[in-house]
């Protein structure tokens, strides 16, 4: 583009208004009050709302049920939870729990209508695990009254019209069942507006948990529908077997629906083979979460020589390291768990990812099932873990992360002050010498008789020197100068112009200050020595004698501090700008 | 730990992730602290099912190779953060309609040449305006440098022998500019398509910002991480663990320390605190005064002023998709899709203002035509991409957000399919809807604003630039992200992280002065 066509078009766009940028900006600013500004708007408080840190709450109430109990949690007020989070339908809250030394989560879903968060209250349903370590503790010790931390809802096990069919078909197995009462509930209150069918499997009809309100709500509800399946007993009225593709063939609507599953982990195997056999498409299959991994070390893909074996698991912490036992048939969390240490989990199931911790040594396992981390994450070691298994000693970040380089706080006044100190000895001792050579020079052959030997002048010349110095440095703001000398001329460290414009007043101070006092302390030794009434005026001789050292001083000083200030900056450890030698090599 | 730093950052987005990388290769002692269980901020992504969603980043320029490498790419280079970067086919592809009839559907390819042929078939005649605008953007560049080198306080005279039309370029928009160029209006048209990522419309936004920013993506061209936006804040974060950076996870800073007039430290919501020098807020100005410092008397009147006088930029909302069929079976050939009902920019900045009514101003992405292996054979990762100018989402309530949140996701597809004739409805395999609510909960931003500040006229890259050096906040108190002076997006926090860490350096050295 010719050079004259683009300036024409430049010249279009007045230049005057470029001066008026600062001052219309200035402008629109003062016209305001200087207020406290407000940071949290609605946004920020519903986002507070249904996603809290952290909810205070206290068991109200207990029902008794078959092999479980229902705890109605209630805000604890008095800790701080005002309102409990509203939530869909299908999700869960992760409890904290303290038992015995062991400091760990477990993931509950919320058994009642998201309507009854509304109205003040959550309901937990947990039955009694075989050998589970939680849920019997749970059961035998939470009482009214017992206060309790929790998570705000988790979890993707809801109902999103713009994913899933309208009708869902739910198959629920043992302790599955919450999320599909919790639906259920939503649906006859009118929160959600999907049908369900729900398919409940259980071993026998007495273990079947809800069955009065299951019943009632089916009768009540139009779009919501329960089949129990027994299989272990063979009754009228009850489905028998497994819940296998026959079974939902028979009950599933005509139309499109959805399968959504929740229940123990053999459960997934065999209903996802029997699921595929219906050739539904993958989006209309949906699982809970697949809960707690056991016995990794029984997989196909587990290392056979980390079998059996307890592994070293290095903890970093923010405030320290600990080293701790981590058995290999165990995921990593359980570890920290059993160590009392409380690190992040909510699903614990490997897809919330809040487990997430750098792991910077050692080798694991991760079930390819439950293997939801980012792809980012698999490549820069970063685990979940939640659901990964130590198959070697191992080190683990946990809530924070460490610098590979030590590095100190730079105290500069301390700093500055010392080099300060350091360079005036420099200086110094350098115009004493210098001075005590330029005075023996100038002395006529009789002065110099009189005169102290030139080793004792010499040595008194820089002492003397060097206190004044260090004084005149300790009372003088020398880096204050030099700093404000680089600022206004740009310059930056490291390079010839900062560290010349940085040491100029401290040489320039030095040289014309020592000097004067050096000579002055030389000067009135000699015009001691001369028969008086022979002497010209003290005044003069020492002005004469200050004025000849004066000049050298002065490049003496400039040159010395030039030359020495980049050792003694290295020496007093002061960073001048690029990465500090014994850093990590660039560009890796 | 001794709780003693040089610096603390307290949040670690893109600008404090680049300001510890930088303030730790410095040899400053510095202590990253995140309330989140992870860094990053924007710059992560997350899993549902089978797919990993990208959270944010549409795409980032100055990853090219030799010449066409730019000012971020260098700056990677130099301090070593090394990743895998996917070019990105075509700049973008315009569809202008109403109902289902385009007005308008361009789709304008990456390289000056390329680019330069296609919009003069586009719009015959534009190339006299369009060389211009890289002339004038090279103008803004030197002007920019000067001003970056004189610290702040330029030299008026010098200005206005060697900058003035760096100076003219300052004072006008970018309509005014492209109206000095004589640019046919259907090439402004096209050009406008961007006006998204500003948050601002032709008139209003600075000529500086948006002519740089369409240079850089036309000549450079733009790319996307192999492995997600994630990718890039571990990235950082190593490099700054490697030049020894200090993280606290999970730890919110519930203040800011004061002692005679300078910042001295910050104090966690888990009772610690922590000795510094200086701090680097990756926090909203308004955050920091109304909630995190503890003597606010020590704010300058004219800064709370000037927060006053703001409002706030964008607030995000994205639609992310898991798709249970390839974009060849889809019919989906494009990376991104801007979709707006009219070329009117003033017009479609006042529509995005509501929620209600037709959706409108709309980014489709579709990532695997960058990155191919981004999901498993036979899926795809689709997103949907709004923008707010106002509070748009202030009346939801928590009972009511979900369908809220529903509703104007249903809209948005409705207005994808009518537009691009696809069906996205029948492959819905996972679905995550991120609003100015879900922005609010993990950024921590007034309103979830994403964008920062508003880029007024009075506001903008400019002013914001020029006044620069003169607006200071509380000694030893720093800013970084989106409310910065270079304005939002991943390039501007990233590169003004990395000067922020400098400017620290120089007043610590200098003592704490």
């Amino acid at each position: 583009m010719d050079k004259t066509v683009f300036e024409s078009y430049m010249q279009k766009l007045p230049i005057e208004k470029f001066y008026q940028i600062i001052p219309k900006r200035r402008g629109i600013i003062e016209a305001n009050e200087a207020e406290i500004p407000r940071y949290e708007y609605n946004a920020n408080l519903v986002a507070k709302s249904l996603h809290p840190e952290v909810q205070h709450v206290v068991v109200t109430k207990i029902v008794e049920r078959p092999g479980a109990k229902s705890f109605t949690l209630e805000p604890d007020k008095a800790a701080g939870t005002e309102k409990l989070a509203y939530f869909r339908a299908g999700q869960y809250v992760s409890v904290e729990l303290r038992i015995g030394e062991s400091v760990l989560t477990r993931a509950y879903t919320l058994s009642c209508s998201p309507g009854d968060a509304l109205r003040g209250s959550y309901t937990l349903t947990i039955k009694r695990a075989q050998d589970g370590f939680a849920s019997n503790y749970i059961n035998d010790s939470w009482q009214i009254g017992t206060r309790l931390d929790i998570s705000g809802p988790e979890g993707d096990l809801n109902y999103e019209p713009l994913r899933d069919a309208e009708h869902i078909v739910g198959l629920a197995g043992g302790s599955g069942i919450t999320p599909f009462f919790a639906l259920a509930n939503a649906i006859a209150e009118g929160i959600e507006d999907c049908s369900l069918t729900l398919l409940y499997g259980c071993r026998t009809e007495s273990e079947i948990v809800y069955r009065e309100e299951l019943d009632r709500l089916s009768e009540s509800c139009a779009k919501f529908s329960v089949v129990y399946v027994l299989s272990e007993e063979e009754k009228s009225g009850f489905e028998h077997g497994f819940i296998d593709a026959e079974l939902i063939a028979k009950y599933a609507p005509e139309q499109d629906y959805s399968v959504f599953m929740c229940g123990p982990q053999a459960m997934y195997a065999f209903a996802d083979r029997e699921v595929e056999k219906l050739g539904l498409p993958r989006r209309r299959v949906r699982h809970e979460a697949y809960g707690e991994y056991h016995n990794a070390d029984r997989d196909d893909g587990f290392p056979k020589d980390a079998i059996g074996k307890t592994f070293r698991l290095t903890v970093e912490l923010a405030d320290g390291a600990k080293t701790i036992p981590a058995k290999s048939g165990e995921s990593i969390l359980v570890a920290l768990e059993r160590a009392g240490i409380k690190a992040p989990s909510k699903c614990r199931s490997g897809e919330c990812g809040f487990c997430r911790s750098r792991l910077a040594s050692g080798t694991y396992y991760v079930p390819q099932i439950i293997e939801h981390r980012r792809g980012a994450d698999v490549k820069d070691g970063y685990i979940h873990p939640c659901c990964s298994f130590p198959t070697s000693d191992c080190r683990i970040f946990i809530n924070c992360d460490k610098g590979e380089v030590e590095r100190k706080v730079k105290d500069m006044k301390k700093k500055e002050l010392t080099i300060s100190i350091i360079m005036a000895v420099v200086i110094s001792a350098a115009m004493g010498a210098l001075a005590s050579f330029l005075v023996r020079k100038g002395m006529n052959p009789q002065a110099l008789a009189a005169a102290p030997s030139a080793g004792a002048m010499y040595a008194a010349n820089i002492i003397e020197s060097i206190v004044v110095g260090v004084l005149i440095v300790l009372i003088l703001p020398f880096g204050k100068w030099g700093r404000a000398l680089t600022v206004k001329a740009h310059a930056a460290p490291p390079g010839l112009k900062f560290t010349a414009l940085n040491c100029l007043p401290i040489s320039l101070g030095s040289a014309i200050l020592v000097s004067a006092i050096v000579s002055f302390i030389n000067i009135a030794q000699i015009h001691g020595n001369i028969p008086a009434g022979m002497a010209p005026p003290m005044m003069i001789m020492w002005v004469g004698q200050w004025l000849k050292l004066l000049p050298m001083s002065i490049i003496v000083s400039y040159l010395m501090a030039i030359i020495v200030s980049p050792f003694v900056v290295q020496l007093v450890g002061m960073p001048t700008g690029g990465p500090p030698a014994g850093g990590p090599p660039q560009g890796r | 730990m001794a709780n003693k730093y040089d610096l603390v950052i307290v949040g670690g987005g893109n600008g404090g992730m680049m300001a510890a990388c930088r303030a730790s290769m410095l040899g400053l002692k510095t202590l990253v602290i995140e309330k989140h269980n992870m860094v990053g901020g924007a710059a992560t992504s997350f899993v549902r099912g089978r797919f990993e969603f990208e959270a944010s980043l549409h795409e980032i320029p100055d990853f090219g190779p030799g010449a066409s490498r730019g000012q971020l790419g260098h700056l990677f280079d130099e301090l070593g953060i090394n990743m895998e970067w996917l070019p990105i086919p075509d700049a973008f592809r315009l569809v202008v309609s109403e109902g289902a009839e385009h007005k308008l559907d361009v789709t304008v390819p990456h390289g000056r040449p390329e680019f330069l042929a296609y919009m003069e078939r586009q719009a015959p005649g534009c190339t006299a305006s369009l060389e211009a605008m890289f002339l004038a953007s090279a103008e803004l560049s030197r002007g920019l440098e000067y001003i970056g080198k004189s610290r702040g306080k330029p030299d008026m005279e010098v200005l206005k022998r060697d900058y003035p039309n760096f100076m003219r370029l300052c004072g006008a928009s970018a309509a005014d500019a492209f109206r000095a160029f004589d640019m046919p209006q259907r090439c402004v048209d096209i050009l406008s398509a961007y006006w998204p990522y500003q948050g601002s419309d032709l008139e209003t936004i600075d000529a500086s910002r948006y002519i740089l920013m369409l240079d850089g993506y036309f000549t450079g061209g733009a790319f996307m991480p192999k492995l997600r936006s994630h990718e890039i804040a571990n990235a950082i974060q190593k490099r700054a663990r490697e030049f020894g950076c200090d993280f606290w996870l999970e730890t919110e800073v519930t203040g800011i320390l004061t002692d005679k007039g300078r910042v001295c430290g910050v104090k966690t919501a888990d009772g610690r605190k922590v000795q510094a020098t200086a701090v680097i807020a990756n926090v909203f100005p308004d955050v920091v005064y109304g909630k995190l410092l503890d003597n606010k008397k020590l704010i300058p009147e004219f800064e709370l002023k000037k927060v006053k006088a703001r409002s706030f930029g964008t607030r995000g909302y994205t639609a992310y998709m898991g798709l249970d069929a390839s974009p060849e079976e889809l019919g989906i050939k494009d990376y991104a899709v801007f979709i707006n009902s009219s070329c009117d920019t003033t017009a479609m900045y006042e529509k995005s203002k509501t929620r209600f009514g037709k959706a409108d101003g709309l980014c489709a992405t579709c990532l695997n035509i960058v990155n191919p292996e981004a999901t498993p054979k036979g899926t795809c990762h689709f997103a949907i991409t709004g923008s707010f100018g106002d509070e748009a989402w202030g009346d939801v309530t928590p009972e009511n957000y979900v369908r809220e949140k529903r509703d104007y996701t249903n809209r948005m597809i409705d207005r994808y399919e009518e537009v691009m004739g696809v069906d996205i409805r029948s492959h819905i395999e996972e679905i995550a809807i991120a609003t100015p609510i879900t922005f609010a909960r993990y950024m921590g931003t007034p309103q979830g604003a994403i964008y920062g500040y508003f880029s007024d006229k009075w506001d903008g890259m400019s002013a914001r630039t020029l006044a620069g050096g003169s607006e200071q906040s509380v000694p030893g108190l720093f800013f970084v992200g989106a409310h910065g002076n270079r304005l939002s997006g991943y390039l501007p926090t990233l590169t003004g992280g990395d000067l922020t860490a400098r400017q620290v350096m120089g007043y610590v050295m200098g003592g704490g002065r």
